[in-house]
């Protein structure tokens, strides 16, 4: 209901309201009948009447005056006429003329006066010729027309009384028999809409509203059905949900720990110049297969996230520049591979910030750059520009001159797992890259679209909020971003490892060498033997000195009898933990009286969910790295945990 | 005219023998009438209770006879209806005449005194303005207000008037104040006795000579004894505070001894001259 309409409810009358008002009318129409019409015209029957009786008696009173008046013995009549004006109530004065005109009575001034109650009758005494006198009487029936109008006052209040008590009660009636059930009725709804079910029912006392609180008992009961089983059946999809998420999380960890090997042993074989170009060749497929399963986990697991609504994103003011440079930079190789050329257009300083999860932001332009390199044609080309939207928003557009796509598959392209299915058979990809960009882009508050036409080209667009940024914070947005916390690190370049073709080895080769004179000494907890060679390899190759156990309990008694630089532990191992492990060894600190005693501890595993890394966190490791890493990655989360210790 | 009705009361005497008989014969019984100058009503309210005390006081008994007018109360008396009767003085004189009663009580305090009036805003001053004029009168006999004014009017001044009888004191001062009638014969008491918007609108020119109040009289036929143990009775009533009172109500103020001498004077005042026998 709009609020204008709960207004205009607020303000109708209630059935309380609206009887009383019919009642005060009626009353009224009644009171104005009997003052305007009734009371009137009784007032008036009555003054004819008594006009009437009183010439009739002054008729009477006639002869009995003759005498005296026409023998002059004055003193009868005036005995006789004071004598009747005492007696009669409504006689106020009476005058007698004789035959010339002569007042004979009273003695006194006669008033000719008249008061509005007061009438005056005239009665002949004798008739003409012989016409012995006149007589005139004042009449005054205020006091009869009192008394008579005291019954109509009396049948006036008893009809008053009688219409208000019928009044009255039909009010109550309606107010017991159906506004005090609609009031109820209207608060059991309320309360049902609260969830509510057994808020007791008016009783009804008339048939009509029996059928409606009937009816509504019913429909309530009926209700409550539907959502107990609504219930049940959310809180089985959450099961299910949950179950989905477990698998998800099982299947990474499974996927990633042999992947692991193939990518890690992989990138140390490549690593020894020994090899014959085919052998080369062969590896590098291999470690490219890896990479794409990598892709491929990464990118399913991603999905599942979105579609359990479990995937979150920080919102931040995010300097576009910066991002499109690290984005031209990751893709330029990629693009050189397929002969494609890739330009920033000039941003202008007005549109330069948006509100947008910085990693997410990256992945989502990477998908895209990459989409645009890949289908492509030879010496195509790839703009990326960057304009202010429509209602204070920023449009980033990917450009391309690729082979495009009809207007029926634009309604597609963003579907999971959908392919172009002229493409799908010559370029790699899982087809659930722009769907999971399109869904990152509507968590940060905005939107993806695309025009394309068939073999011109397509372009993308994402519309994100602008930020308001001043220089001075865009430059600490810029180094906010370059300084995000090392777990962060591999999530970064999960992105863009498919777009370099051989990324680890470049990186490798430049990232080891400042780090070789270290001969620092790892403990190394790890259960699976295959993943405890690779380790050891790998860390001796970056120059460390390297202890294996298989689990925490072992790792715990050789902390205790030897002194190790860092712990790298596996966080799924038998009998003790990764996490169990670190939170016994930061309790074990904080239980020393030396303070500042801290074991840098980097937990590694294949468990890539979110959850798991934050409460890889929450137990106390340094960095968490997700399996499979690169050496590189390794060797840089290593530096990070031991420099931090040094400082410390 | 007095030996006329010297005659007619003798010829009374002799007609009337059975009904002069009665009062003897039943010496302890007595037949009172009483002037009718007010209502019936009045007359026997004041005269009953006085009556009984008299009875109570005597052992006789009083019987109290009404006439419905004055003049049937005139034809009664010079019938000799009545052993006891209250009249007024000129009534005395014609009653002893008649039948021989003589008076035994009068009021001793006030004696009647007949008063002229005119409308108040009259130009009439004096009596002799009112020469041929219309003149209203309770009736011809009425002493003071009618019989000793018309007498005087006539005798004393010279005038002569048309008598208009209108029954009562009251109508003949309506019938001036109402200025149907000139001027009006009456009694200062009853004058006084009026409401005052009434006494305001008239007023007296002229007063008659004084005339001794109204007597009871006795019929000769009752004993000498009698007539003073009745005589005597009455005083002692009127001694008594409720007697006083109740003597008050006929009028009668200071009850007196009465002789008839005190009446016979009229007489020589013409009177009989303007006496209306019926």
């Amino acid at each position: 209901m709009s609020p204008t309409n709960k207004e205009r409810i607020k303000w109708r009358p209630t059935l309380l309201q609206i009887s009383t008002a019919i009642c005060v009318i009626f009353s009224l129409l009644v009171a104005m009948l009997m003052v305007l019409f009734v009371i009137p015209q009784q007032i008036s029957i009555v003054e004819t009447r008594l006009d009437n009786a009183a010439r009739q008696s002054l008729v009477r009173l006639g002869p009995s005056v003759a005498d005296p008046i026409l023998t002059r013995q004055y003193e009868f009549l005036y005995d006789q006429l004071n004598k009747q004006i005492e007696n009669d109530d409504t006689w106020v004065r009476l005058q007698v003329l004789d035959a010339k005109g002569q007042k004979i009575y009273p003695l006194g001034e006669w008033d000719t006066v008249l008061t509005p109650n007061q009438h005056i009758v005239f009665a002949d005494i004798g008739s003409a010729p012989n016409l012995i006198g006149r007589l005139a009487l004042v009449v005054d029936h205020e006091f009869a027309i009192g008394e008579s109008l005291q019954l109509t006052y009396f049948l006036i209040a008893a009809l008053f009384l009688i219409t208000a008590f019928t009044l009255i009660s039909v009010v109550l009636f309606l107010q017991a028999a159906i506004s005090r059930p609609v009031i109820g009725l209207t608060s059991a709804f309320k309360l049902m809409a609260k969830g509510d079910f057994d808020y007791a029912l008016p009783q009804a006392r008339s048939r009509e509203v029996a059928y409606l609180v009937q009816e509504f008992s019913r429909f309530r009961r009926r209700t409550f059905g539907y959502q107990a089983s609504l219930i049940r059946l959310k809180e089985d999809a959450e099961q299910a949900n949950e179950a989905k998420s477990r698998f998800m999380s099982r299947m990474s960890h499974e996927l990633r720990t042999p992947l692991n090997s193939v990518l890690g042993f992989s990138e140390l074989a490549l690593n020894e110049s020994k090899l014959a170009p085919e052998q080369r060749r062969q590896l590098e497929a291999i470690h490219q297969s890896g990479h794409h399963l990598l892709d491929l986990v990464n990118e399913i697991l991603d999905l599942s996230r979105l579609e359990s609504d479990t995937l979150e994103v920080t919102l931040e003011p995010v300097y576009l520049p910066d991002i499109l440079d690290q984005c031209h930079s990751m893709t330029t190789p990629f693009a050189a591979s397929h002969k494609v050329s890739l330009t920033v257009l000039p941003i202008d300083p007005s549109v330069c910030c948006v509100l947008a999860d910085p990693l997410r932001l990256k992945q989502v332009l990477i998908n895209l750059l990459s989409n645009a390199i890949k289908y492509n044609q030879d010496n195509g080309r790839v703009y990326v520009e960057v304009e202010a939207g429509a209602s204070n928003t920023v449009c980033i557009r990917v450009r391309d001159t690729g082979i495009g796509f009809t207007q029926q598959e634009t309604a597609q392209i963003f579907a999971p797992f959908e392919r172009l299915s002229k493409s799908a058979a010559t370029v790699d990809g899982t087809g659930i890259g722009l769907s999971i960009s399109k869904r990152l882009v509507e968590l940060m508050n905005g939107s993806i679209d695309v025009h394309s036409v068939e073999g011109v080209g397509s372009e993308f667009s994402i519309s994100l909020r602008a930020a308001e940024v001043s220089a001075s914070e865009s430059d600490k947005i810029l180094d906010a971003a370059c300084c995000k916390p090392i777990h962060h690190l591999n999530e970064a370049t999960e992105a863009d490892t498919e777009l370099q073709p051989d990324p680890d080895l470049s990186r490798a080769q430049s990232d080891i060498q400042p780090v070789l004179a270290t001969n620092l000494h790892i403990l190394v907890a790890e259960d699976n033997e295959i993943n405890q060679l690779l380790f050891q390899t790998q860390l001796e190759s970056l120059g460390y000195r390297c202890t294996l156990v298989g689990d925490g309990l072992e790792a715990l008694s050789a902390l205790e009898n030897t002194q190790y630089d860092l712990l790298l532990t596996d966080i799924s191992m038998p009998n003790l933990g990764g996490l169990e492990l670190t939170k016994k060894i930061r309790s074990g600190e904080s239980a020393l009286k030396e303070k500042g005693v801290h074991m840098p501890i980097v937990a590694c595993s294949a468990n890539a969910m979110n959850d798991d890394q934050a409460s890889g966190i929450d137990a106390g490791v340094d960095a968490y790295l997700t399996k499979p890493f690169q050496k590189a990655q390794l060797a840089d989360v290593l530096r990070s945990a031991l420099s931090a210790k040094q400082s410390a | 005219m007095f030996d006329r009705l010297t005659n007619l009361a003798g010829l009374i005497a002799f007609a009337t023998p059975l009904s002069l008989s009665v009062p003897v014969i039943a010496a302890d019984n007595y037949i009172v009438g009483v002037v009718p100058q007010f209502a019936t009503q009045i007359i026997s309210s004041t005269w009953e209770p006085l009556l009984e005390e008299l009875a109570a006081k005597t052992g006789d008994t009083f019987e109290l006879v009404i006439e419905t007018d004055i003049t049937q109360f005139e034809v009664a008396f010079e019938r000799g209806d009545y052993d006891i009767a209250y009249m007024n003085p000129w009534h005395a004189v014609i009653a002893f005449e008649t039948q021989g009663y003589v008076p035994i009580v009068k009021d001793g305090a006030n004696s009647l005194k007949g008063i002229l009036i005119v409308k108040a805003d009259s130009e009439i001053s004096e009596v002799s303005q009112l020469d041929n004029a219309e003149i209203a009168f309770p009736s011809p006999n009425a002493l003071s207000a009618s019989l000793l004014m018309r007498t005087e009017l006539a005798t004393l001044h010279g005038l002569t008037v048309t008598p208009l009888y209108v029954r009562t004191h009251p109508s003949v001062y309506l019938n001036v104040a109402l200025g149907k009638s000139l001027a009006g014969g009456g009694v200062l008491r009853t004058l006084r006795a009026q409401p005052q918007s009434l006494q305001d609108q008239v007023k007296i020119i002229y007063e008659t000579r004084e005339v001794s109040p109204h007597p009871i009289v006795a019929h000769p036929s009752i004993s000498l004894e009698a007539r003073l143990k009745i005589a005597n009775a009455l005083l002692e009533i009127a001694a008594e505070p409720e007697g006083a009172a109740l003597f008050a109500g006929i009028p009668m103020q200071q009850p007196t001894s009465a002789k008839l001498e005190e009446y016979l004077a009229l007489r020589d005042w013409r009177l009989r001259e303007f006496y209306v026998a019926n």
